[in-house]
């Protein structure tokens, strides 16, 4: 198979989401997306249910603009990709490129059954990066997972807490303003999902 | 408000969701289905949504009656639509292929989609769409959400002008892709109970009528074709003339843009929407274009190709049409695909595909954390020996093919390990444990287990009651006592299989010694048996769970009392971890669902429910 080098298009930013599934892969993705129609772009995305959502790989891809044709982000085409548990984002290096794919990770390592039988080491974190560095121009790990038991007790918070620390240096298309508005509206103004928002954006890291 | 009821205005929507909205735009009457992936969202949708739009919806026992419900209520003049997934439309085509023959009243649509790449499909990477040509049916294939909205609503129009079902197809990436739709005015359909069925209307054919009637089937598929043509569905993209054209469908036609775009080259491509295709249309676009070479785009089977290729023998044209020589017919259409096809064609170098690297760890899906298939699975292997033979169904359980399990040694379709386990058991003289969940029980295993009494056999049948269809999203089936959102008679599986004449005896997977206990004085009985092993779908009671909040325990392992065993370890919960540089096994809390399955394998009682728990 192949690929050309992508052309940059004058409307097109692609954001791939992974994570096990039950992370809240699909939450993020659809939180995105409707913030990004909010700001009136066009936004396609393309999800797996069934089968693929049993505590496997899963994968979001959400694409803004209207250059856009397809719902799966064509190869080395990825603009930033978000990954709720590190070692989700290798398989994504395909559509990474060098030159301009900015990567968020969670720290949280969710280590697979198969390791624990065979009992195959989970690599460390480093190691992880390391295989993701030659193949992204930036990496930013965050211990969103961490930070969101601290705050709420929940894990399931780690995603609003990557999308603020996003949003806190501008890698999305999508102003911040418009990103909270369209939480307060989908999930109301109580409950955690905007303080973690905005313990994100103000944190020092 | 849901978006797919908001009156008017764009918005992005599903795949799937747009078929509803499509339907409810045409006023749409009845709603049946079997759920499965690709296409469970549409039922599930239609559920969600009766009351409040009048749209009469319900869960059927498998495919084949939700087909044959549907096509009851066409024929009384009301709007009806079914849908499946295309294995589903292997067990409704039995009612299914008559249907044109016998012909409709009311718009009867039937939506199936297709899985390349197998994503949710472990059975075959089947490409229906040859059965619209066995089928004498047309076939809509959309390329995003607005035309899966739009075709819909159209097939009803279509179906009642030429009395006849008309299919829709989508595929994996069409059902869960999102993109905008411009939403039309939502119809009210006629009520239930206004539909009128006369029986001079003869819904019946038999030779020499159905000779006669298959004669005129192929006079409407002509008229189909001039539909088609006229439909304004199959659309031409302007490009260079004398070079390369493309042809393509669904999802395929959405790469060859991004294809064409990232190699900067201005193809002419034709989308084909409507079967039967046009094959006038067909030869203009090749003539118009005076194409040397015609690159037809689709996934899985060469069922385009075929038809363009007859076109140009047909008429006499010198083009060369390529497809499957250069895209393959097995996985789901990329843009890569047509890029390295076209590289081929017009000589352009493509610099090799950057692949995922082989050492990346490949995470596959596994049973929930608490799931009681895995203590079922536990339970027999140790009755019963990891030698003894298994026989697989379609469930979540089929996921017990994956270590440490590996207790699925065939899985063929829904219902199929009974009658396997018969035939294997006739020719080696071996009893085999076949499993099949509660919804498989009510799709087909009933017959099953009827043949496997009637004839004899010798076999031990668990079936794994989690008290809905779990894979698919947790719909109802005859066995859960609910349907959407009502409550529902509860048919007994245990009374169903006592009447057919088997032994049967019920146990509860999480009391893990009675279990066994069962088991074993099963195993040594003679005849069909079935073991009917019942605890809810784990996922559904955490669900049920925390919307009553009701506290769940949480297991942890008392490191004073461990000995390091590893036996937990071998139950396979992902939420039961070893840490090898300290040598110790743990539970990660944030996992574990309670089921306490492993605090009865600890032979040293180190694992213990925590006093607080999670709710
Ligand atoms: C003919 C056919 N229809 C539908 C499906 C989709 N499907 C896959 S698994 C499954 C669920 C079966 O439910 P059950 O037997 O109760 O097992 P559970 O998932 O609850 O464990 C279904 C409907 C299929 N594979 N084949
Ligand atoms: S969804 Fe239910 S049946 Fe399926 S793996 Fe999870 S707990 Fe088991």
């Amino acid at each position: 198979m192949a690929e050309t080098k992508s052309k940059p298009k004058a409307d097109e930013f692609n954001i791939l989401i992974t994570g096990v599934g039950g992370q809240g892969v699909m939450t993020l993705g659809a939180i995105i997306a409707q913030a990004a129609i909010n700001e009136g772009k066009e936004v396609r995305t393309s999800e797996l249910h069934g089968l693929a959502k049993r505590f496997g790989h899963t994968e979001f891809h959400l694409r803004i603009g209207k250059d856009a044709k397809t719902t799966i982000i064509p190869n080395k085409s990825a603009d930033v990709i978000i990954a709720l548990e590190p070692l989700e984002s290798l398989p994504l290096i395909k559509y990474c490129d060098k030159e301009k794919t900015v990567a968020f990770l969670d720290s949280i390592q969710i280590k697979p059954t198969k390791m624990d039988i065979k009992e195959i080491p989970y690599p460390n974190l480093e190691e992880i990066k390391e295989k993701l560095k030659s193949h992204v121009k930036e990496i930013n790990m965050y211990d969103a997972s961490a930070e969101a038991v601290k705050q709420t007790g929940k894990r399931v918070y780690a995603n609003i807490y990557l999308l603020g620390k996003m949003l806190k240096y501008k890698a999305l298309p999508i102003s911040a303003r418009t990103v909270s508005k369209t939480i307060e509206k989908e999930f109301g103004k109580e409950g955690f999902n905007l303080k973690i928002l905005d313990s994100a954006m103000k944190g020092k890291d | 408000m849901l978006d797919v009821l908001k009156p008017n205005g764009s918005v992005l929507l599903l795949g799937d969701d747009a078929v509803v909205r499509g339907a409810l735009e045409a006023g749409v009457s009845f709603s049946s289905t079997y759920p499965g992936t690709p296409v469970s969202e549409v039922g599930d949708l239609f559920c969600q949504i009766s009351k409040e739009t009048g749209v009469h919806f319900e869960y059927c026992a498998n495919e084949k009656v939700a087909a044959e419900v549907a096509a009851g209520v066409a024929f009384s003049g009301l709007r009806s639509i079914v849908s499946f997934k295309h294995f589903g439309f292997n067990v409704a085509s039995d009612s299914i292929f008559p249907l044109a023959y016998h012909g409709v009243k009311g718009g009867m649509v039937i939506v199936f989609s297709d899985d390349p790449n197998c994503w949710s499909s472990g059975q075959s990477e089947q490409d229906t769409r040859f059965f619209a040509k066995i089928g004498h049916m047309p076939m809509l294939e959309p390329s995003n959400s607005q035309e899966v909205k739009d075709f819909t609503k159209y097939a009803f129009d279509l179906s009642e002008k030429y009395n006849m079902p008309v299919l829709l197809r989508l595929t994996t990436r069409i059902a869960y892709g999102k993109t905008m739709v411009k939403l039309g005015p939502i119809k009210k359909g006629k009520a239930l109970g206004t539909g009128k069925f006369s029986n001079s209307d003869k819904w019946s054919t038999m030779p020499p009528k159905i000779i006669e009637r298959h004669a005129e089937l192929h006079e409407i598929i002509e008229k189909l074709e001039k539909e088609s043509s006229n439909s304004g569905f199959n659309k031409i993209l302007n490009g260079n003339k004398g070079g390369v054209g493309l042809i393509a469908s669904g999802v395929s036609y959405t790469c060859c843009l991004e294809a064409c775009d990232r190699l900067g080259l201005k193809l002419p491509i034709m989308k084909l929407s409507f079967y039967p295709y046009p094959k006038k249309d067909i030869a203009k676009f090749i003539k118009e274009y005076d194409l040397k070479e015609v690159l037809t785009v689709e996934e899985i089977e060469d069922f385009i190709e075929q038809q363009v290729k007859q076109v140009v023998a047909e008429e006499g044209m010198q083009v060369k049409v390529i497809g499957k020589e250069l895209i393959q017919p097995w996985g789901e259409m990329r843009s890569e695909k047509i890029i390295y096809a076209l590289g081929k064609m017009l000589g352009i170098e493509i610099p090799e595909e950057k692949k995922t690297p082989v050492d990346v760890f490949k995470r596959d899906p596994i049973l929930c954390p608490g799931c009681p298939h895995r203590a079922s699975f536990w339970n027999i292997k140790q009755t019963m020996g990891a030698e003894a033979v298994y026989g697989g169904d379609i469930g979540c359980y089929i996921l017990g093919i994956f270590d440490p399990i590996n207790m699925q040694d065939y899985i063929v379709s829904m219902g199929s390990g009974t009658g396997i386990a018969h035939g294997i058991h006739r020719a080696t003289g071996k009893t085999v444990v076949a499993f099949m969940g509660d919804s498989t029980f009510f799709h087909s295993g009933l017959p099953e287990i009827a043949n496997a009494v009637y004839n004899q056999s010798d076999m031990i049948i668990i079936v794994l009651d989690n008290g809905i269809t779990a894979m698919t999203g947790q719909q109802p089936n005859p066995g859960a006592g609910i349907k959407c959102e009502e409550n529902a008679p509860k048919l007994s599986i245990e009374e169903i299989c006592r009447a057919m004449g088997a032994e049967v005896a019920v146990v509860n997977p999480f009391a893990t010694k009675k279990m066994q206990e069962t088991l074993k004085e099963m195993k040594d009985k003679k005849g069909v048996r079935v073991i009917v092993s019942r605890q809810p779908c784990r996922l559904m009671f955490m669900r049920n769970a925390k919307k009553n909040k009701i506290k769940v325990p949480v297991y942890y392992i008392d490191q004073k009392l461990c000995k390091k065993c590893g036996k937990c370890n071998e139950y396979g919960c992902p939420a039961i971890h070893y840490d090898k540089k300290k040598d110790m096994y743990y539970i990660d809390e944030n996992m574990c669902w309670g089921c306490s399955v492993c605090s009865q394998i600890c032979p040293y009682g180190a694992i213990k429910a925590k006093p607080e728990q999670k709710e």
